[in-house]
């Protein structure tokens, strides 16, 4: 990984190059996904910088299309497992089964579950039991699996793709805070307006699977993946990072008034390599300070506990992280009462 | 223009940038102080002014308050400064060249072309700069042109003489010792008293303690005086009576007199000289003249002239001793003083009016001043004592009355003078 302060080698026409295959990547996604561009950028954007993301949204606005469509145009092994209360760990890691070779000899072999996918929708996460969700996020983390003393590498790339329900509530296990940091984004599925669903309606049909061609090779999503570390984070936009999560704890900001705990370090380099990916995306070799506005919100929120008051009154972690957007000077520059900005 | 010469034209507009905005951070903390600085200037060159003319020791010293406040609003401001770096940040922001700039600086990519001077980065908000420049401005031209009036030291009054009551006290004194009438020791006190004054300092010479016992020792002695000259005349009186009499007695009035005016004379705050003082002692015991005349003679004509000295002195009419009375004349009380012999004239109205001049206002002239009214008349009628109603009476106290007469007729009875009884009477009739 190259040092923030130091301009790698990267070449801009390498960057062109694969951003031509990343925007094939999305506009094949906006032919899935209508009125969702802000989400597919995003998601494209994890895939870069090798995040998981946690799709929050009612049923029926595209989770699952957005995901197949996904696999589909890189062409990515995808599994789904649909969370309920009785799954156990082992029914989605795998489990050792005992089988009897022609010699005679019974040995455990080991039983890949589901898991073993270099895309997994993980569909309503939250309607599993903690135990089983420490699973998961425990391979989202270390990127394998250990079962009965052995260690089972994950395939890569390995994303997932986890969604959850606001509403129904009820009989849920809400993901705690410290596993929820393990996603890079969380997005929210927003419904389209009546053009996006008059445009859905004309182009696909109730059960129909959907055709995307493959855009992208596996090998180029992990050299674009590759290409993400080497872009150049500018120390102005390293200490903006900085200053942003650091803001969201409380008294360090007004926005973060409301706040309980803040972002963790975590968070921070999560954005700084979402930032980087977008920089990509967008065809360039570094990173600015639009790029970490742009991702804040998706890469912060979700990293934000509110405190009781603030809930009462609907402050969301969403909502501290536009104010911090608008208190947080990205250059840092202060001025005096006597200076205005003439254009910013 | 060549690559090395964007970056340069880049970099120079960062740090113009940076020092644009460092001296405005200077100033917003700088001009407060400055402010407050001139208003403290205001008075004090106003204050100054009144006094002296300001030269450049005022200049120079303003020049470093202002230099010592510019360091103030320096330290103070400094933790804001900008370096080059987030100008450059600030300058990527404003031209809109999504971190073209820094990334620049650091040699990701090639510096951005130059399109044109741009807009300015920052304007400048007037109100909070100026109001303080202005403000600062006038209260400095205030200080420095507002018409003062010099102070002008005005020089203290020497006060070189006491109050003229001194002079005349001493006046007074020189005249009581020339008169030789008069013990020492007497006019001692007098004279200590005097100096107990004029040995104050100066400026107490006129306060108000000072003056009210200068006139307190001015009313004494006058007092003194005068009642030293009553009693020295009436001795004088008795003596020529005695020496008038020669070998007889005097009469008891007379040693009745002499010996009170011996007494005063005595016990007076002005004593007479022991001298003459034995010599009318003698006489007063033995009621006869055991001095030979012409030591008596001398006696008097020493106090005549004596008493002559004093009443010049203060200012009095010449005193004339003469015979004036004998044991034959008409006592004075008696109204039948004689006029033109010298002797004073004593005011006294007789027991008995004089029918020929009833009715008639006499002004009465007395040179004595010491004791006549200005403009005092005698007036004479026919009308007798006897004529007032003795028994009649007015309103009483407790509260109760008693009238004898009838009406307003007991008023004028009791109370109307004599010629207003007159014309009552004949207003109402004879009643």
């Amino acid at each position: 990984m190259s040092s923030a302060s130091t301009p790698t080698p990267i070449t801009e026409a390498r960057v062109q190059a694969i951003q031509t295959k990343l925007k094939a990547l999305t506009g094949a996604l906006n032919q899935v996904l209508f009125g969702q561009e802000k989400t597919v950028e995003l998601v494209v954007v994890a895939l870069l910088a090798r995040g998981h993301v946690l799709l929050e949204g009612l049923p029926g606005l595209g989770k699952t299309e957005l995901v197949k469509g996904l696999s589909k145009a890189i062409q990515l092994k995808q599994n789904r497992v649909q969370f309920t209360p009785d799954l156990l760990p082992g029914d989605i890691t795998g489990n050792p089964v005992l089988q009897e070779s022609p010699t005679g000899e019974r040995t455990f072999v080991f039983q890949k579950g589901p898991l073993f996918a270099e895309l997994l929708l993980a569909d309503e996460i939250n309607r599993a039991s903690p135990k089983t969700q420490s699973a998961l996020l425990e391979a989202m983390q270390e990127r394998s699996v250990s079962v009965f003393g052995t260690s089972h590498a994950l395939p890569d790339p390995f994303f997932v793709f986890a969604t959850q329900n606001p509403i129904e509530l009820e009989g849920t296990y809400p993901l705690p805070e410290a596993q929820i940091d393990r996603f890079l984004f969380k997005l929210q599925m927003e419904r389209g307006d009546r053009s996006v669903i008059e445009k859905i309606v004309q182009h696909r049909d109730l059960g129909g699977e959907v055709s995307v061609s493959q855009v992208m090779t596996r090998e180029d999503l992990l050299e674009a993946s590759s290409m993400t570390r080497e872009v150049f984070l500018p120390p102005e936009v390293v200490s903006y990072i900085a200053r942003l999560v650091e803001a969201t704890h409380a008294g360090m900001s007004q926005a973060a008034s409301g706040v309980r705990f803040g972002c963790s370090p975590r968070a921070a380099i999560s954005l700084a390599a979402s930032a980087r990916a977008r920089a990509l995306l967008n065809g360039r070799v570094y990173a600015n300070f639009e790029d970490v506005q742009a991702l804040a919100s998706a890469a912060l929120q979700h990293r934000i506990v509110m405190d009781y008051q603030a809930k009462v009154e609907g402050i969301s972690g969403e909502s501290v992280v536009k104010m911090l957007l608008e208190e947080i000077s990205p250059d840092g520059v202060e001025v005096p009462g006597s200076l205005k900005s003439a254009k910013l | 223009m060549v690559v090395a010469e964007v970056g340069s034209y880049w970099r120079k507009e960062a740090r113009s940038l940076a020092r644009w905005v460092n001296l405005w951070w200077w100033l917003d903390r700088t001009l407060p102080l400055w402010l407050g600085f001139n208003c403290a200037v205001v008075v004090a060159v106003l204050l100054l002014r009144r006094w002296f003319d300001l030269g450049a020791w005022f200049y120079w010293g303003y020049a470093l308050g202002v230099l010592l406040f510019g360091v103030v609003g320096y330290v103070r401001s400094r933790s804001r400064f900008i370096g080059s770096d987030k100008a450059l940040a600030c300058l990527d922001r404003a031209r809109g060249l999504q971190g073209a700039l820094y990334a620049a600086s650091r040699g990701a990519v090639s510096w951005p072309p130059v399109a044109g001077k741009g807009e300015a980065v920052f304007r400048v908000s007037f109100n909070r700069i100026h109001g303080s420049l202005l403000l600062s401005l006038l209260f400095l031209a205030v200080g420095l042109f507002l018409p003062i009036e010099k102070y002008v030291k005005r020089s203290q009054l020497e006060i070189v003489a006491g109050p003229n009551a001194w002079a005349e006290m001493e006046e007074w004194l020189s005249v009581m010792e020339a008169s030789d009438l008069v013990e020492e020791e007497s006019l001692a006190s007098f004279e200590e008293q005097l100096d107990s004054l004029v040995d104050q300092p100066r400026e107490d010479w006129f306060s108000d303690g000072s003056l009210e016992a200068t006139d307190f020792l001015a009313e004494q002695s006058k007092d003194s005086t005068l009642q030293f000259l009553e009693s020295l005349d009436m001795a004088m009186q008795s003596a020529s009576r005695l020496s008038s009499a020669g070998e007889g007695m005097l009469s008891e009035r007379d040693m009745r007199e002499l010996s009170k005016s011996i007494e005063n004379l005595d016990l007076g705050t002005l004593a007479l000289r022991e001298d003459l003082m034995k010599t009318l002692s003698e006489m007063a015991e033995s009621g006869q003249s055991s001095v030979d005349p012409q030591t008596l003679q001398d006696m008097l004509d020493r106090m005549q002239e004596g008493a002559q000295t004093v009443r010049q002195g203060m200012g009095m009419p010449r005193y004339e001793m003469g015979p004036m009375y004998s044991e034959s004349d008409t006592r004075p009380e008696a109204g039948n003083g004689r006029d033109g012999e010298g002797g004073p004239t004593p005011l006294t109205v007789s027991e008995e009016a004089s029918p020929e001049l009833a009715g008639n206002l006499e002004g009465i002239s007395n040179d004595d001043r010491e004791r006549a009214i200005l403009g005092d008349t005698a007036f004479t009628s026919e009308v007798r004592i006897e004529d007032f109603e003795p028994e009649a009476r007015g309103m009483q106290a407790g509260d109760r009355a008693h009238n004898v007469g009838q009406g307003g007729s007991a008023v004028w009875q009791t109370r109307s003078r004599p010629k207003e009884q007159i014309l009552l009477k004949n207003y109402f009739g004879n009643e």
